[in-house]
C-alpha cells in the first residue's frame, strides 16, 4: 500500500454528511438516522450542520424551484472533494410525485450526482455503505484527474 | 525549562488523546454514533487535504492568528504567569475566531460570531470575578505561586465556587451539554438555518487544533487548585472532563439562548457566589 492510499484510507474513515430534506416523507433521514445509531459495521460517519465542514452532500425528496436555488448554494459551499448522495425514490427519480410541468426536479436535473441510493425506504446500512463507497470514488476520480494532468 | 517545554507539549498531546478516548468509549454504548477510535486524528488529516472554492483570505489570517495566541497563551499558563494576562491572550484567540466568522459578510457567519460574543461575554466576566477572588484569597495572580499555594494552603477549600465556575468554562468551551452555544456546527441540519463560517480545510484544522489547545489551557488551570501533585491534578481535571463529554451524549441540545442563561447562571452566578463571602459575608 502506497502512501497516497494510505492517506484516502484515512480519509474515508472520517467522513461528514449534510444531509437535505427536500420534500417528501422524511422517510429517508429517519432511516440514516437510525442507521448512524445503530451497532453495524460501518463507522466514521458524522453528520453536520455546516456545508463549510461537509464532505458528503445527501438529499432526499423531490426539488422544487424554490429550494433548488438554496440547494445549489449550499453545493458551493462545500470544499471539495465533495460527493453527492441521491437517498430514496424521490430524489432518485421523482417516485409517484414527478409529472411533466409540475416544477419538480430529481437531484440528477440540479447537482452531478455521485451515488444514488434507490428504494422507498432504503436501507440505512445501504445508505452508511453508499455514503462511504461514494467517497471513495470522489478520491479515485480526484487522484486519476491529477495524473491525467501530469 | 525543561519541565514548561514538557508540559507545553504534553498539553498538545494530552487533549487530542482524550477525544479519542471519547470516542473509544462512545463505540462501545448503544445509541450512541459509530466512529473510529482515531476519528479525530483521520479528521484533522481529512481537513488539511480539503480545498474551499473560494478562499477567503480573512479566515486564513484570522485562524493563523488565533493558533499563534492560543500557543502563547499555553506557554504563559506552564510556565506560571499571571491568570489574567492568560486570559487577555485566550480573549485575543477568541477575538480573532469571532472576526474571522464575522469576515464570512453572510447571515449564517453574523449568527455565529453573535453566539460566539455572547459565550465570551460570560468567559470575560466569570474570569474578572475569579481574579479578584483568588487575589483577595492568596494575594497572588500567577499560576505558578498559585499552584505551590494549593498544595501547603488547601486553597481549593475557599475557592470553591470560584472552581466550579472555571470547570463550567472549561465546559462552555468544549461545548458540552447545555452550555452548547451551538457554533460548533454539529447540529442537524435544516435546510435554510445552516450555521457556517468562512472557516474550512487548513483554516478550519488550524481552528480546531486551536480549540484543543484552549481546552488543554482551561484544564492546566483548573488543575492548579487541586492540591495533589502537578500531574495528578491534570489527570484528575482531565477525568472529570471525559465524564462530562460521555455525560453530552445523553442530553439533549438546547437552544442557544437557553445556553446562554444556564452559562450566566452557572459560571457567572456561582463565581459571584464565592466574591461575595469573601467581600461581603466576612
Amino acid at each position: 500500500m502506497s502512501f497516497a492510499d494510505l492517506l484516502n484510507k484515512i480519509r474515508t474513515r472520517s467522513i461528514s454528511v449534510f444531509v437535505i430534506q427536500a420534500g417528501g416523507c422524511r422517510g429517508c433521514v429517519d432511516a440514516l438516522s437510525m442507521a448512524l445509531s445503530e451497532q453495524n459495521t460501518i463507522k466514521g460517519i458524522t453528520l453536520t450542520g455546516n456545508p463549510k465542514h461537509a464532505d458528503c452532500l445527501l438529499i432526499s425528496g423531490c426539488i422544487n424551484e424554490k429550494s433548488k436555488e438554496e440547494i445549489m448554494q449550499i453545493y458551493e459551499k462545500i470544499p471539495s472533494p465533495k460527493a453527492v448522495v441521491a437517498a430514496g425514490a424521490c430524489a432518485c427519480s421523482g417516485s409517484l410525485f414527478r409529472r411533466q410541468g409540475n416544477q419538480l426536479y430529481i437531484v440528477e436535473d440540479v447537482l452531478p450526482v455521485t451515488s444514488w441510493i434507490r428504494g422507498c425506504t432504503p436501507d440505512g446500512t445501504e445508505m452508511l455503505e453508499t455514503i462511504v463507497r461514494a467517497m471513495e470514488n470522489v478520491k479515485n476520480k480526484q487522484a486519476k484527474g491529477e495524473r491525467d494532468k501530469n | 525549562m525543561f519541565e514548561v517545554i514538557i508540559w507545553f507539549f504534553a498539553i498538545i498531546l494530552i487533549v487530542p488523546v482524550e477525544y479519542i478516548v471519547e470516542n473509544y468509549f462512545k463505540t462501545m454504548m448503544r445509541g450512541q454514533g459509530r466512529s473510529y477510535i482515531l476519528q479525530p486524528i483521520y479528521r484533522i488529516i481529512k481537513l488539511f487535504e480539503k480545498k474551499d472554492g473560494t478562499i477567503n483570505y480573512f479566515a486564513c489570517f484570522f485562524s493563523i492568528g488565533a493558533f499563534v495566541f492560543s500557543l502563547i497563551a499555553l506557554y504563559m499558563t506552564v510556565a506560571g504567569f499571571n491568570f489574567l494576562f492568560v486570559v487577555s491572550v485566550l480573549s485575543m484567540m477568541e477575538l480573532f475566531i469571532i472576526i474571522g466568522a464575522y469576515s464570512a459578510n453572510t447571515f449564517s457567519g453574523k449568527i455565529c460570531a453573535q453566539r460566539a460574543v455572547s459565550r465570551f461575554v460570560v468567559l470575560l466576566f466569570t474570569s474578572m470575578v475569579a481574579a479578584t477572588t483568588i487575589y483577595k484569597t492568596t494575594g497572588a495572580l500567577n499560576l505558578g505561586v498559585l499552584s505551590g499555594y494549593s498544595k501547603s494552603n488547601g486553597v481549593f477549600i475557599s475557592l470553591v465556587f470560584t472552581f466550579i465556575s472555571l470547570f463550567v468554562i472549561l465546559l462552555i468551551k468544549g461545548n458540552i451539554g447545555y452550555f452548547n452555544f451551538g457554533i460548533s456546527g454539529d447540529e442537524l441540519s435544516v435546510l435554510d438555518a445552516a450555521l457556517f463560517t468562512p472557516y474550512s480545510g487548513w483554516s478550519l484544522a488550524l481552528v480546531q487544533m486551536t480549540h484543543w489547545i484552549e481546552i488543554g489551557i482551561w484544564i492546566k488551570i483548573l488543575s492548579i487548585f487541586l492540591p495533589l501533585n502537578e500531574w495528578v491534578s491534570f489527570l484528575v481535571i482531565m477525568i472529570l472532563y471525559l465524564l462530562f463529554l460521555l455525560w453530552d451524549g445523553f442530553v439533549a441540545k438546547v437552544n442557544w439562548k437557553q445556553s446562554a442563561k444556564y452559562s450566566w447562571i452557572w459560571a457567572g452566578g456561582v463565581s459571584l457566589l464565592n466574591f461575595i463571602s469573601l467581600y461581603v459575608l466576612r
